[in-house]
C-alpha cells in the first residue's frame, strides 16, 4: 500500500510543480487549470488512501508470506454470469444517443440503466 | 450466449481484443482505400468529401477503437494473472466497459451509412469544422456518442485495473515485484484517469455547440476554437501514451524471455513509466505551436524531456538482450522490429518537438509519417507479436513459427515501404489529408512505393489471420508454459480454468517461475 500510495503523492507533487511551472511561463489559465486539476484528482486519491485504508493489510504486500499458515482460508466469492452489465451498457447507448435525437428515447436508456444498477444491485447484496 | 453474461476477465479480455481486430479490418479497408486512391497523381477515383470521411474513420478508428483498446483487452486477460488474481476488482463493471466499448465502435461506425456520411472533420474533430454548419450530419453527432461511450468505458476499466493491481496481490506479490506489463498498465490507467474526463467534457460540450445553440467554439459568436484544442490535446497527447506504454510493458516481458535473463534495470523501466505518464501531460499544446497562442519553448522543453525516460527504455531493453541467449522467435522478432521502427518514430518525434521544425513539418506527410512509425511501426507490431506470444495461453494452441516469420517480414518490409517514402514526401511539401496532388517533385513514384509498400503489408495482415485460423483447425497443443517464461500467467494451464489458478509457486522475486526451477 505505501508504493501505491507514493505513486499518487509523487504524481500530485509533479501536477503542482508542472502547472506552477507553467503559470509562470506561460500565464495561461486554462492550461494551469487543467494541469493543477490533475494534482488535486491525484491528492484525493492519496488522501482517501491515507485515510481510509492506512490500516490495510494486504497479502500482496507481505515479502515472505508463509502459505502453509494460510491453508485453508477463504477465497473469496467469484462473481456469477449475468446479462445486467449489458443491459446497463444498453441504457447508457440510448441515454447518449436519445440526448442528442429523442429525449424520449434518452428516458427509457435511463429508466433502463436505473433498473439494471437495482438488479446489480440486488445481486451484489445476494453474494 | 454465455459470452453475452461473462464476468470472466479472460473472456472480457478476449471480447476486447476481438473487437478491436474487426474495427482493425474496417480501419486497415478504409487505409487501403486512402492509398489506392493516393497511388498516382491528378486522380480522382474517390470524391473529395468522401475521402474526407474516410481518413477520419481510419484514424477514429484505428486510435480509440483498435490500438488503446487492445491494450486494454490485452490488460484484461493478463492482469489478474500476472499477480496471482482471481478475477478483476469488479467483474460486473468491467462487463459493462466492454460493452458500451463495443456499442461505442458501432455507435461510429454507423456513421458511414447515415445520411450525409460520417464524419469526416478529422480524427481530431476540430472546431469549427466538426460545428455547425460545416459539420452537419449525423455522422459527426454519431462520432461523438461513439466517443463519448469509449470514453466511459476506458475510464470504468483504468479505475478496475488500477484497484485490481493495488489491492488484489497474489501473497508475496509486492508491487516490486510485479510484471513490467502490470506496471506499465498502471502508469497507462493514471493516464487514461487524468486524460479522458477532459475529452468527455470537450465532446459534452461540442454537443451543446451543436445542438442547444452554445457557442463555446464559435469565434464568430464570441467563443474560442483555440480553446477547443486546447481541451482537446490535453487529451490527444497523453494518449498516445496510453497506446504505447501497454506495448512498451509487451516488449520488455518478449525481450526477457527469448533473451533468456531477467529485466535489465527493473527499477529504472517502472520509473521510466510513470515518468513519461507524468511529462506527457505537461506536452499537449506542441501539436498547436502554429496557432502562435501557446508557450512554445515551454512546450518544446517538456517534449524533449520525454526522449530521457523513453532511452532508458531502449537501453534496458538493450541492456537485457546484452550477452542474452537470444532466441529469434516471431515475438521477438516483432519485439526487435518494434525497437527498429519506434526509434526512428522516437527521433522524428524529437525534430517535430522543436518549434522551427515544426512550422516547416505541421501539416505535412512528414508527421503522417512520424505518427504512424509510433503507432503502426511500434504498437501495431506490438500488438501482432503479443498475438504470436501469448496466443497459446488464451487458446491452448500453438501459431505457426513459420508462417508467423513469413508475416514479420512481410509486415516490417511492407510498413518501411509505405511509411519511409512519406518523410521525403513531407519535405517535398506535400499536404496530409488532400485528396490528390500534382505530379511535382518525387510525389508520383514515392507515392506509388507506399501503395505498394502498403499491398505487401496487407498481405502479411492475411498471413496473420490465415496463421490465426490454422491454429484452430491444426489445434497443436501448447502446454502451460511454452516459452520458458517467467512470469505468473504461465504458471496455469493453458487456457486457464475459470478461477485462474488451482496453485501458486512461491513468489521470492518478479520473475517466480525461474526461481521455482
Amino acid at each position: 500500500m505505501k508504493t501505491g500510495l507514493k505513486i499518487f503523492l509523487n504524481s500530485a507533487g509533479f501536477g503542482i510543480v508542472i502547472a506552477a511551472v507553467y503559470w509562470l511561463v506561460a500565464r495561461h489559465p486554462a492550461g494551469t487549470v487543467l494541469l493543477g486539476l490533475m494534482a488535486v484528482g491525484m491528492l484525493f486519491i492519496a488522501g482517501y488512501m491515507l485515510v481510509a485504508e492506512r490500516h490495510a493489510n494486504l497479502a500482496g504486500d507481505d515479502k515472505s508470506p508463509s502459505f502453509e499458515a494460510s491453508a485453508g482460508t477463504d477465497l473469496g466469492i467469484f462473481t456469477g454470469a449475468t446479462a445486467w452489465p449489458l443491459i446497463a451498457a444498453v441504457g447508457v447507448f440510448a441515454v447518449i444517443i436519445g440526448a442528442i435525437w429523442s429525449l424520449l428515447f434518452a428516458a427509457l436508456g435511463g429508466l433502463t440503466l436505473l433498473y439494471a444498477c437495482y438488479r446489480l444491485a440486488r445481486e451484489s447484496a445476494r453474494l | 450466449m454465455s459470452w453475452l453474461s461473462t464476468t470472466d476477465h479472460k473472456r472480457i479480455g478476449i471480447l476486447y481484443m476481438a473487437a478491436s481486430l474487426g474495427f482493425f479490418c474496417i480501419g486497415s479497408a478504409l487505409a487501403a482505400l486512402i492509398r489506392i486512391q493516393l497511388a498516382r497523381p491528378d486522380q480522382h477515383l474517390i470524391d473529395p468529401h468522401l475521402y474526407n470521411q474516410i481518413f477520419t474513420m481510419h484514424g477514429t478508428l484505428m486510435i480509440f477503437f483498435v490500438v488503446a483498446p487492445f491494450g486494454l483487452g490485452l490488460a484484461n486477460y493478463l492482469v489478474p494473472l500476472q499477480i496471482g488474481a482471481p478475477d478483476m476488482a469488479f467483474p460486473r463493471l468491467n462487463a459493462f466497459s466492454v460493452w458500451i466499448f463495443i456499442l461505442g465502435g458501432l455507435t461510429v461506425c454507423s456513421g458511414l451509412f447515415a445520411a450525409g456520411g460520417a464524419a469526416a472533420s478529422g480524427w481530431t474533430a476540430y472546431a469549427p469544422l466538426s460545428e455547425l454548419p460545416v459539420g452537419a450530419g449525423a455522422g459527426q453527432d454519431l462520432w461523438i456518442a461513439g466517443l463519448l461511450m469509449t470514453s466511459i468505458s476506458s475510464v470504468v476499466t483504468a479505475i478496475n485495473l488500477l484497484v485490481t493491481i493495488l489491492l488484489y496481490r497474489a501473497p508475496g506479490m509486492t508491487m516490486w515485484r510485479m510484471p513490467i506489463f502490470t506496471w506499465e498498465m498502471a502508469a497507462t490507467s493514471l493516464l487514461i484517469l487524468m486524460a479522458f474526463p477532459p475529452l468527455m467534457t470537450t465532446l459534452a460540450i461540442l454537443l451543446v455547440d451543436r445542438h442547444l445553440g452554445g457557442h463555446f467554439f464559435d469565434a464568430n459568436a464570441g467563443g474560442n476554437p483555440i480553446l477547443y484544442q486546447h481541451l482537446f490535446w490535453f487529451f490527444g497527447h497523453p494518449e498516445v501514451y496510453v497506446m504505447i506504454l501497454p506495448y512498451f510493458g509487451v516488449i520488455t516481458e518478449i525481450v526477457s524471455t527469448f533473451s533468456r535473463k531477467p529485466v535489465f534495470g527493473y527499477v529504472g523501466l517502472v520509473i521510466s513509466a510513470f515518468a513519461i505518464a507524468g511529462l506527457s501531460m505537461g506536452v499537449w499544446a506542441h501539436h498547436m505551436f502554429t496557432t502562435g497562442e501557446v508557450s512554445n519553448p515551454f512546450f518544446a522543453g517538456v517534449s524533449f524531456l520525454i526522449a530521457v525516460p523513453t532511452g532508458i527504455k531502449f537501453f534496458n531493453w538493450i541492456g537485457t538482450m546484452w550477452k542474452g541467449s537470444i532466441e529469434l522467435t516471431t515475438p521477438m522478432l516483432f519485439a526487435i522490429g518494434f525497437m527498429l521502427n519506434f526509434l526512428l518514430g522516437g527521433i522524428t518525434g524529437v525534430m517535430v518537438a522543436s518549434p522551427p521544425i515544426d512550422f516547416q513539418a505541421q501539416d505535412s506527410y512528414f508527421v503522417v509519417s512520424h505518427f504512424h512509425y509510433v503507432l503502426v511501426g511500434g504498437s501495431l507490431f506490438a500488438i501482432v507479436g503479443a498475438v504470436f506470444f501469448w496466443f497459446p495461453k488464451f487458446s491452448g494452441f500453438r501459431l505457426s513459427e513459420r508462417l508467423g516469420t513469413w508475416c514479420f517480414g512481410l509486415l516490417f518490409v511492407g510498413f518501411n515501404a509505405t511509411f519511409l517514402p512519406m518523410y521525403e514526401m513531407g519535405f517535398e511539401g506535400m499536404p496530409r489529408r488532400v485528396d490528390t496532388y500534382a505530379n511535382v517533385g518525387h510525389l508520383a513514384v514515392l507515392n506509388l512505393i507506399a501503395s505498394g509498400g502498403a499491398a505487401i503489408m496487407g498481405a502479411g495482415l492475411v498471413l496473420f489471420a490465415i496463421a490465426l485460423v490454422l491454429a484452430f483447425v491444426k489445434r497443436v497443443p501448447a502446454g502451460d508454459n511454452p516459452w520458458d517464461a517467467s512470469t505468473l500467467e504461465w504458471a496455469t494451464t493453458s487456457p486457464p480454468p475459470e478461477h485462474n489458478f488451482t496453485e501458486l509457486p512461491p513468489i521470492r522475486s518478479e520473475h517466480p517461475l525461474w526461481d521455482a526451477r
